[in-house]
């Protein structure tokens, strides 16, 4: 048989250690939350990047591609005009739409002083592509620079595949 | 009365458990945020190495084009520009671009062996830096043989341990180009001296085999060209037959005429479907077997493929280095040596026929003689049996001689001894029987001879010699020939008369009555020394073989005449001579060896004959096929002795699959003046020819600056 005061007194300890319990389980539930919450924050935008960069890629590539496929079959009217004359203006430059982004690229060609005359001269082929901000090398907030870039040399070829 | 019994804890042990669940996932996103990120990334090295790895290409093809031999053996940077530059050492190539981004990438090629001079890669061993890849590049294109693409041991030694053995092979003409891309933070900065990547890189290995695609625009796709008359002796029945490789226009140029001709002079069969052929009337002397033949005015303005000699690849005086001088199998198997020219030798055997010379080969040794003659280490020596496994220069000697001559004792003869002739016998009678006897040896004798114009009517060559009248002789030139006495009797009257009591149209014209007597078949066919020994041995026994190892060339060149008395064997090998040409003894025993090809380049100055004749004893004689693949080219005469007047020798095939120019001059001085020089006159059973410009590359010194390559083969390693 228990003691009255004796048992007033454990029962008053054990409701203080359960609100001590409570808070600390409470504290710890908003900090795991709240860490989880930024991480998903964190994650989503790691993973929206890496998509963006994988997409950039794809622009780059593709748009490359065509690039040195447009230089080796270029009509022989207008050989001389890209070959003979350094260019100023981007070779090639657009935007292309994969899901919601717009992407944008630019291809340009600069002469590559190999002492060789023509038709055995070299260009190297640079491309910039870049998404959410106007300008290449421009930054975002939560996710650091979007662009992607890019270089490879061509080799002249007049009339002949490949 | 009981009461419910409380679990202290239990809230924050659940927290805890919830906690750590939620740390799980906290950990989880926090490995799989820099994953995805890193994916993208590796997909970026992908890309990235790969556009460096196809730069490697673009730079080394435009290198190629520039020069045909480049191994990446330039010296330092060749490229320096602030985003690319470029650096060759030793056969090694080092390319780092930089994009607009700064991202940077790298590529790198290694040509250079590693083991020891030359052997295989043309390279010294490297004293610079060195890629450590163990992917080699190889250029053949300038070799007509496939060679072994290589690869290098892995150790950090690195070597090529040997060249010939390998898993597979760039055909001729090709090249191997085996480029590795990098990227990652070992490519971000980049020393010339030191221009290994420094740091973890990402590598993409590429390769491909390029060979040239544009043969066709390197010469004008005829089979053969001749600047004189082309003419063609088959068997009754059969024809001339002439295809393009690649199905293009089979077609035959000629700035004279050209005929096919039956026994008896009756009209033959030209057989070329869709063809066209170029005379310089636009006419044929054959029958259109295809029937669909188109006949064309040959355009003096329009040049025939000009291979000058300057062009040519020929053997380096200063590398491999045979005595010149006449080398003769004995049946025992000795090879003797004289130092003399063939003619001098003839001369002097005919009346020394015992002499033994130097025995320079005995008892299966090379002995070098009493003349210490070196043996050059691309010639190996076997009984009756000389190997060509590298170039090899014919060096002149202190006694002026100049030819290389390789026969049996009792010679060579390109023909069978002529029964219409008078053998033996050197006087002007006997010449001018055996030239009355035989239309093509008049035609051929007169038409490149200078007469004195003394009493010619115009526009002829000829001589006076009787002072006038019926015995007068005169010419009108190549394929025209017409002489003033038109009866027999009459025209063997002039004829002797000029060669007995004309001296000076001998010494005009540059020759001996011996000689001419020797080469129309007056004392026998020519090549047939006739010195009675009692020896046996027959060009068909002997061999002269051109073995090359994989990836090189072996070109025989001489500064003055060649006469080989062999069966000439090989592949991917070319003679080269100052002056004239003869092989004797060149058709393949089809019989031991079915559809063997002669893959051999030729291009003599002087006439060039080939002939298949096969003593097969007692007098009998048979003309044995051939089938040659490659490049023939003579600024003279092309002669293909395979058939005779004699009707009871068996004529043998001709086949040549590459291209037969006779250019009938110098090709540096572009066309020749006149058509008396440049014929073509093939006597066989049947003749195939068949136009393939590929052998172009096999003799060329540098290549066209029209020249183009594709892609025939193509991987990508990692």
């Amino acid at each position: 048989m228990s003691r009255p005061g004796t048992g007033g007194t454990n029962r008053t300890a054990i409701a203080g250690f359960n609100l001590i319990e409570l808070m600390l389980a409470l504290t710890l539930i908003a900090i795991a939350a709240l860490t989880l919450v930024a991480l998903s924050f964190t994650a989503v935008a790691s993973r929206e990047k890496a998509e963006s960069i994988s997409d950039a890629m794809l622009v780059a590539e593709e748009q490359l591609a065509l690039a040195v496929y447009s230089i080796e079959t270029i009509p022989e009217a207008d050989h001389d005009a890209f070959w003979d004359n350094s260019l100023t203006a981007p070779f090639s430059e657009g935007s292309a739409r994969i899901g919601p982004t717009d992407y944008n690229f630019r291809v340009e060609a600069t002469d590559v002083p190999t002492g060789t005359l023509a038709p055995n001269r070299l260009r190297k082929l640079d491309i910039t592509v870049w998404w959410w901000s106007e300008n290449p090398g421009e930054g975002r907030v939560g996710s650091g620079q979007l662009s992607y870039s890019a270089s490879r040399l061509v080799r002249e070829i007049r009339n002949a595949p490949i | 009365m009981g009461f419910k019994r409380r679990r202290p804890g239990i809230v924050l042990v659940t927290v805890l458990m919830m906690s750590i669940l939620i740390a799980m996932f906290i950990g989880a996103a926090i490995l799989i945020g820099p994953r995805t990120l890193g994916l993208a990334g590796s997909q970026d090295s992908a890309l990235t190495s790969t556009a460096a790895a196809e730069s490697g290409f673009q730079y080394a093809v435009m290198k190629i084009r520039e020069n045909p031999n480049w191994r990446g053996d330039g010296s330092g940077l060749q490229i320096n520009t602030p985003d690319l530059k470029v650096v060759e050492s030793s056969g090694y190539v080092w390319g780092h671009m930089t994009a607009p981004g700064g991202s940077t990438s790298m590529f790198r090629i290694r040509f250079n062996f590693e083991n020891g001079d030359g052997n295989g890669d043309h390279l010294s061993n490297s004293t610079g830096p060195r890629t450590q890849t163990p992917y080699v590049s190889l250029n053949n294109l300038f070799n007509a043989s496939e060679a072994v693409v290589p690869r290098a041991t892995n150790d950090s030694a690195s070597t090529v341990p040997d060249p010939t053995v390998g898993d597979y092979s760039v055909p001729a003409h090709g090249i191997c180009l085996l480029v590795e891309g990098l990227t990652g933070p070992g490519t971000r900065t980049f020393d010339p001296a030191d221009p290994e990547p420094k740091g973890v890189v990402q590598s993409k290995i590429l390769e491909a085999i390029f060979v040239v695609s544009n043969l066709d625009d390197l010469a004008t796709d005829a089979a053969a060209m001749s600047n004189g008359d082309l003419v063609a002796n088959v068997s009754d029945k059969k024809q001339v037959k002439v295809e393009a490789k690649g199905g293009g226009v089979p077609t035959v140029r000629s700035r004279g005429s050209f005929k096919v001709e039956w026994p008896g002079g009756a009209q033959g069969e030209y057989h070329a479907k869709g063809g066209t052929v170029y005379t310089k009337d636009g006419s044929l002397g054959a029958k259109d077997a295809s029937g669909d033949l188109t006949l064309e005015v040959e355009d003096d303005n329009d040049p025939f493929y000009e291979l000058a000699w300057d062009d040519l690849k020929t053997a380096d005086p200063a590398g491999e280095t045979l005595a010149a001088g006449t080398y003769v199998w004995w049946q025992d198997g000795t090879l003797h040596y004289y130092d003399m020219d063939y003619d001098t030798f003839a001369s002097h055997i005919k009346a020394n026929p015992t002499d033994g010379g130097d025995v320079v080969f005995t008892g299966g040794t090379w002995t070098g003689g009493a003349a210490g003659l070196t043996r050059p280490d691309t010639l190996e020596v076997s009984s009756k049996k000389l190997t060509v496994t590298g170039d090899l220069y014919v060096e002149p000697t202190a006694a002026g001689t100049k030819d290389l001559t390789i026969i049996p004792r009792e010679g060579a003869p390109v023909e069978p001894p002529d029964a219409d002739v008078i053998e033996g016998s050197s006087d002007g009678n006997s010449l001018a029987i055996a030239l009355a006897n035989n239309l093509d040896y008049r035609t051929s004798f007169f038409s490149s001879q200078v007469g004195d114009g003394s009493d010619s009517p115009t526009g002829t060559m000829g001589w006076q010699t009787k002072g006038g009248g019926a015995a007068d002789i005169w010419w009108t030139g190549a394929g025209e020939l017409s002489f003033s006495p038109t009866d027999y009797d009459n025209q063997i009257d002039a004829m002797t008369d000029l060669f007995t009591n004309f001296p000076q149209f001998f010494t005009t014209n540059g020759f001996t009555l011996g000689l001419a007597l020797e080469k129309f078949g007056a004392t026998g066919a020519e090549g047939d020394l006739r010195l009675e020994t009692g020896d046996t041995t027959t060009a068909e026994d002997l061999e002269l073989n051109f073995k090359p190892p994989s990836g090189k060339s072996a070109t025989l060149s001489s500064d003055g005449n060649i006469r080989i008395g062999a069966k000439l064997k090989g592949k991917g090998a070319s003679i080269t001579s100052v002056g004239t040409l003869t092989v004797v003894g060149a058709g393949a025993d089809l019989e031991a060896t079915p559809n063997v090809e002669e893959g051999v380049n030729m291009y003599a100055q002087g006439d060039i004959t080939i002939s298949t004749l096969h003593d097969k004893g007692n007098d009998k004689y048979e003309f044995k096929d051939i089938k040659l693949k490659g490049l023939v080219y003579t600024w003279g005469d092309f002669h293909a002795k395979l058939g005779s007047d004699d009707s009871n020798t068996k004529s043998g095939k001709f086949g040549l699959e590459g291209t037969l120019v006779a250019f009938g001059g110098d090709p540096a001085q572009g066309k020749p003046n006149n058509t008396q020089k440049g014929q073509i006159h093939i006597s066989a059973e049947e003749v195939k020819l068949k136009f393939d410009p590929a052998y172009l590359l096999s003799v060329m010194k540098t290549l066209p600056d029209n020249l183009q390559f594709k892609r025939t083969a193509w991987t990508a390693y990692r």
